[in-house]
């Protein structure tokens, strides 16, 4: 009995001491997996932190003006760019649903050197073509405008022949003026002017095809838009 | 401790029989008790010891606390692995950063061959000298800087050299991306990154102790347009500077701050004085007629002149060896309203000198104008203040002479002379918007809707109608104030100005813009007052910033603004009888849009 006691006391400590010096080597082993990932996140956090400096140094504000105005066709917005909601018209009941989204507002189309063949596209638009925009950045001719889904195009309102002449180089800032009204006019409601007015064929030819009967919309919003239109255009 | 353990008693138990006292102690008993007496000597040491390193050993194994550091805890996530925080403008863009860098040393007794050692670090670093490396690594000492914060890609290089007794030590170097934007600002630290100047000595402690980032109430992108137009002033006028503010005037934030000529906070030394200078705070100017805003204000407060009381314009005003006379004489009297749009001088007097000294001297004070701006830079210049205040003092502060401020007290009293009467303190800091900004009336809301009405005046029918931005509904008032050179003033170099504010009929930005010593043009036909130099900017200010501060552009002839912000030069404040229907654009109809070339400008 004594001899039986000893023994059960005796693998009991074996076993706890087993136990203990077990635990012990894993807890060691998981404190040197603690540190390593402790230091590899604050070689992360360091990396984070020289990658957060170089973010905001890339996004100076210096930089990024002379960036867009080497690369975009955009300018500082103007007050009379903004209209109220009231103005914006409603949305005529669709008659052919469009296939595709409007592309979101700012993003180019990636061929800029097609010339549009929209036939109210006049002369002037189609010679200068894509060509034109990299240089200087200012002189951004209106073909400038199948770029965006749906620019103010008067011309899908107005007969062609209402349209300005083309200008060459007489007043630098007047065409690159008239192109910025696109973006914004397109921000206010790129739905209307996705569905309304015939979507610019260089920039999407296939709803183009079933887009192309909106000119034929009902009379009614010609006004609308026309008076939108003005607004953006002539109201300054 | 001394008793044995219960593990030793059965030997204790067979030993412990004592031997009858009675009998004859024989040798051989007395060496029997002696061995006995020997062995529980040596039992009981040898027990008090186990047992104390029983003790101990239950000690270390389940008591054991504090007995060996707990090495390690999980890092923390979102704590800066740098020592000094971040400050970041109100939309959370970089302003300055501390950026651990590795900064490259020697051991010279480590370095076998110092020639070749010198050749490669110059390779891999081309800006290090040859010569100059090779006698630092040849010398004798344990250690030599080599350079200091090395960019990551110049560590790699060196790193990938592989040479021995070369070492890195790791470093903090501040870092600020916006660089020049903000250097007034900011300011910048020393070398063991201690602040030295703008909000890094301000904030010093603070931001060595809460690695939270320091949130300022500054908008980068205004601050980058604001620069941008001040330049633009500078190169066109030939000025030697110049500083420009915008101002929140419903709660005293400052969304931007420039001065100029700036510094690279990277480095700022040995640069001259006036570039390290913050004419925005620290210069005190006498501001001309921009205090007329407050003469005006003072005086239509007291109730005792109304903006349609005429004063005399034409007769100039002796006092001692001065004479006060007009910038352009008047040919008759004028109104108060026109005081203020003409920026009459002596209008200006006259209206003060009819409600004393005293009264002036009170209104000033309680605009803040007497001790310097609770903004959170140390460099907060003190006003100069006329000391004693006498009449004359009196007459030439009504137009903004004999006494100078800086620019940020003129924008904080003049944001409470439009927003509704209420002074904010002016802070740089982003202001916590579920806390109740601090102010202090200062004039009645009345008193101000007619200042507001007043300031929409200057820039439709005044000094200052190149200050329009078509759709903002611009007022402002314009201030030309001839430099004190030594004690005489020079008629050539001035400090024109404008403030102006947007939009009028709910006033929400000021947007202060002061040109030192601008030259005139041909274009300006050689003027270069306020309303030639400083409002054009302003107006070409608020076009752009209108948009990013997401004000609505509203039209300028819709009843609502007319009716906010009408005022004529008799000081009548309601719009002629029922004012023709604004002619709607001829845009109405399709035909009529405008070719797009064809833009007036």
């Amino acid at each position: 009995m004594k001899y039986k006691s000893a023994l059960f006391w005796g693998g009991l400590i074996a076993a706890a001491g087993f136990v203990l010096f077990e635990t012990s080597y894993e807890v060691q082993e998981l404190e040197e997996k603690l540190g390593s990932l402790n230091r590899k996140i604050m070689v992360e956090q360091e990396a984070i932190q020289v990658l957060k400096a170089e973010w905001s140094f890339l996004n100076d504000p210096t930089r990024l003006e002379n960036l867009s105005r080497e690369h975009l066709a955009l300018q500082p917005t103007e007050a009379r760019q903004f209209v109220a909601m009231t103005i914006v018209p409603m949305r005529p009941s669709p008659t052919v649903a469009p296939e595709e989204a409007p592309l979101p507002p700012m993003v180019r189309n990636q061929t800029p050197g097609k010339a549009p063949n929209v036939a109210t596209a006049s002369t002037g638009d189609s010679v200068v073509g894509g060509g034109a925009i990299i240089q200087g950045g200012v002189v951004i001719p209106a073909s400038a405008s199948p770029i965006k889904p749906a620019p103010i195009k008067p011309s899908a309102i107005v007969p062609a022949s209402a349209k300005a002449p083309p200008l060459p180089s007489a007043a630098k800032s007047a065409p690159a003026r008239m192109v910025t009204t696109g973006p914004t006019e397109v921000a206010t409601k790129p739905p209307v002017t996705a569905r309304t007015l015939a979507p610019p064929p260089a920039a999407r030819p296939q709803p183009q095809q079933a887009g192309f009967q909106p000119p034929a919309a009902p009379p009614a919003q010609h006004d609308s838009i026309g008076l939108l239109v003005a607004r953006l255009g002539a109201n300054r | 401790m001394s008793v044995p353990p219960p593990g030793i008693d059965p030997a204790h138990g067979a030993y412990s029989v004592p031997p009858p006292a009675s009998k004859p102690r024989t040798s051989l008993s007395v060496a029997l008790e002696q061995s006995r007496n020997r062995l529980m000597v040596t039992a009981a040491m040898v027990a008090v010891v186990f047992s104390a390193i029983g003790v101990k050993l239950v000690d270390a194994t389940l008591f054991n606390h504090a007995a060996e550091p707990r090495p390690r805890m999980a890092a923390e996530v979102d704590a800066p692995p740098v020592n000094r925080a971040d400050i970041v403008d109100r939309n959370g863009n970089l302003l300055a950063t501390s950026l651990a860098t590795q900064s490259l040393y020697a051991d010279p007794k480590l370095i076998s061959r110092p020639d070749e050692v010198a050749r490669k670090l110059t390779t891999a670093l081309p800006e290090l000298d040859y010569k100059d490396l090779l006698t630092k690594l040849s010398g004798d000492k344990r250690f030599v800087w080599i350079k200091r914060n090395l960019t990551p890609r110049q560590q790699a290089a060196v790193f990938r050299l592989g040479l021995p007794g070369v070492y890195f030590e790791r470093e903090e170097r501040r870092f600020y991306p916006a660089s020049n934007l903000t250097s007034h600002l900011v300011g910048f630290t020393g070398v063991d990154n201690n602040g030295l100047a703008g909000l890094e000595q301000q904030f010093n402690k603070r931001l060595t102790t809460d690695p939270k980032p320091l949130q300022l109430s500054i908008d980068l992108r205004l601050q980058h347009i604001m620069k941008k137009e001040l330049q633009t002033t500078i190169d066109e006028f030939s000025a030697i500077g110049a500083t420009g503010i915008i101002y929140d005037v419903r709660n005293g934030e400052v969304m931007s701050m420039v001065s100029l000529p700036d510094y690279d906070p990277h480095n700022p030394t040995g640069l001259d004085p006036d570039t390290l200078f913050n004419r925005a705070t620290l210069g005190v100017y006498e501001m001309g007629s921009t205090f007329k805003i407050f003469n005006t204000a003072m005086s239509l407060d007291s109730g005792k002149i109304r903006v349609s009381d005429t004063f005399d314009t034409i007769n100039n005003i002796k006092v001692g060896r001065f004479t006060i006379r007009e910038y352009h004489p008047f040919r008759h009297n004028l109104t108060v309203a026109e005081v203020f749009q003409e920026s009459s001088n002596l209008g200006s007097v006259r209206m003060a000198m009819s409600l004393g000294v005293q009264h002036q001297k009170s209104f000033l004070t309680k605009l803040g104008m007497t001790r310097p701006t609770s903004l959170e830079l140390p460099e907060n210049g003190w006003p100069l203040v006329p000391n004693p205040w006498r009449e004359v003092n009196t007459m030439t502060i009504s137009f903004g002479h004999g006494m100078s401020v800086s620019p940020m007290h003129t924008v904080n009293a003049a944001a409470s002379i439009i927003n509704g009467g209420v002074l904010h303190p002016p802070t740089l800091l982003k202001r916590d918007p579920t806390v109740e900004v601090p102010g202090e009336q200062v004039i009645s809301p009345k008193t101000s809707a007619m200042m507001r009405r007043l300031f929409r005046f200057v820039v439709t029918d005044g000094t200052a109608k190149s200050a329009n931005a078509k759709g903002y509904v611009v007022g402002g008032k314009t201030g030309t104030a001839e430099k004190q050179k030594g004690r005489s003033y020079a008629r050539n170099s001035r400090m024109s100005s404008f403030l102006g504010a947007f939009p009028m009929h709910d006033p929400r930005y000021i947007v202060y813009v002061l040109v030192d010593e601008p030259k005139g043009t041909k274009k300006t036909y050689g003027f270069a007052t306020g309303g030639w130099v400083a409002a054009p900017a302003v107006g070409r200010i608020v076009k752009q910033i209108g948009p990013l501060l997401g004000v609505q552009p509203v039209d300028e002839a819709s009843p609502e603004v007319i009716n906010a912000t009408y005022i004529n030069t008799a000081g009548q404040t309601t719009p002629p009888a029922p004012p023709p229907p604004p002619a709607q654009p001829k845009g109405s109809t399709v035909a009529s849009v405008p070719p797009a070339g064809n833009k007036p400008r």
